[in-house]
């Protein structure tokens, strides 16, 4: 047993390492900004996802996403300095496919003349939440009008503008 | 959205990675029909909130399987340029394809998981030792070997017909960002049928390489803004402390047992599905 462990590769033990406390700590980060909205939610804000708190548990899936890019990044680096460059070519890959996956659903935010659909338990969001996602996502809320009374979501959209 | 419908998806996505965990596969595959079906949550929103869960999943379970060598880093890495381009070509398809579509790929994968689950995977037949390397992998050095608990020493295998389990992985991974799920479904056949893996070897590096092949996908639905914070964020939580709960009762609970409910909560969930994508062509007929 204890030959085995320590016959397991440094570079095993690195990824190990980097996984584990990753996710730890994308789950404190995302665990402390859900509560802190629960508790918001409780005492004033109606809705959980107006809550500044909210930011938090965002930032939280942001590392979870992040983490496996920083593990093929710790790959490459590792490749490099073993000289393998195969293995580097092949890392180099798979971290440019990766890069290109966000810069394509950058560019179809750009593009893209609505927000995603908000439509939530089968019924469509309240505006006022709708207004803080989409300022949270930096996307206009024309579009995420749903199914439901389209006229009366559009007023409200014109009144937040007005607004401004 | 009140806090009690984010505990109702925490439990959920807690329950869905617990059972998933006990048979050592990701909860995506129960996640996204149960926020589809019960809690009427959008199934766009129910993939993107999905597919987060899943790399914490594979990340935390990782770290276990890499600490034991069980792990092949390097072919991991190799296949995962044909999963990451296969879940870029699933980004530029989920825009496109109608949402029925979807309610029906889900439902062929879950009666597919569920026929696999039926049929108990053996490990592959040829012995190690008559096969002879091939070109690709030992230019690569993806041969390798995993400690044997049960034998005491350590055991070689070589990786066989790398271009179709290629093939397979880049339907995988096409899958994974369509579905928002792992989809060990065809990886395991990927793995067992073409590369000729060990079955601990392809579960472990199936694992490591799940959380790189979402990644690809989630970065691009997130930069969309397709993931929903006050979804994604209760379901991520609960599949993290479901897959904890899950790995602990593995050892416990009796396996043909577990098989069986899963077998039947799949087609469930597949008859479910189904019918959804029906509802959904027949409202969207006439209009």
């Amino acid at each position: 047993m204890n030959r085995t462990t320590q016959r397991v590769a440094p570079l095993e033990c690195l990824l190990a390492g980097t996984l584990y406390y990753g996710t730890l700590m994308a789950s404190v980060v995302v665990c402390v900004g859900l509560g802190l909205a629960m508790i918001d939610s409780r005492s004033g804000a109606p809705r959980l996802a107006i809550s500044r708190d909210m930011r938090i548990a965002t930032i939280g899936i942001a590392l979870f996403i992040l983490l496996p890019v920083a593990r093929v990044i710790v790959m490459l680096v590792a490749y490099i300095r073993q000289r393998d460059y195969r293995l580097s070519a092949i890392a180099l890959l798979v971290l440019t496919v990766i890069l290109l996956g966000f810069a394509v659903g950058l560019a179809g935010r750009r593009g893209k003349t609505h927000a995603p659909s908000m439509q939530v338990r089968g019924e469509s969001v309240p505006p006022h939440e709708v207004h803080a996602i989409s300022r949270m996502q930096d996307s206009l809320p024309v579009a995420t009008v749903c199914t439901c009374t389209p006229s009366l979501f559009q007023t409200t959209i014109r009144v937040e503008e007005n607004r401004r | 959205m009140d806090s009690g419908f984010a505990i109702w998806l925490f439990a959920v996505s807690l329950g869905a990675s617990a059972l998933g965990g006990m048979l050592g596969m990701a909860g995506g595959i129960f996640i996204v029909p149960m926020l589809a079906i019960f809690g009427h949550v959008d199934i766009h929103v129910a993939i993107g909130a999905s597919i987060v869960s899943v790399i914490a999943c594979s990340c935390g379970g990782a770290a276990s399987f890499l600490r034991g060598g069980l792990t092949n880093i390097r072919l991991a890495i190799t296949l995962e340029t044909a999963t990451t381009l296969g879940a870029l070509s699933g980004v530029f398809l989920f825009g496109i394809i109608p949402t029925s579509y979807l309610f029906f790929l889900f439902a062929a994968i879950l009666l597919l998981s569920a026929q696999q689950m039926m049929a108990r995977r053996g490990e592959p037949l040829d012995s190690p030792s008559v096969v002879k390397s091939e070109r690709w992998t030992t230019a690569l050095r993806l041969d390798s070997s995993y400690p044997e608990r049960a034998l005491g020493r350590d055991i070689a295998y070589r990786v066989q017909r790398l271009p179709m389990g290629m093939t397979l992985m880049f339907g995988a991974g096409l899958i994974s960002a369509l579905l928002g799920i792992g989809s060990g479904v065809l990886k395991i056949p990927a793995m067992d049928t073409a590369l000729r893996l060990p079955i601990k070897v392809s579960s472990a590096t199936s694992n490591f390489m799940i959380g790189v092949t979402a990644a690809a996908s989630a970065g691009a639905y997130f930069m969309r803004g397709d993931i929903v914070t006050s979804v994604a964020a209760p379901v991520a939580l609960g599949s993290v402390v479901g897959a904890i709960v899950g790995a602990r009762t593995l050892m416990r609970a009796s396996n043909s047992s577990i098989r069986l409910l899963f077998v039947v909560v799949l087609v469930l969930l597949a008859a479910q599905m189904l019918l959804q994508a029906f509802g959904i062509h027949f409202l969207r007929g006439p209009l």
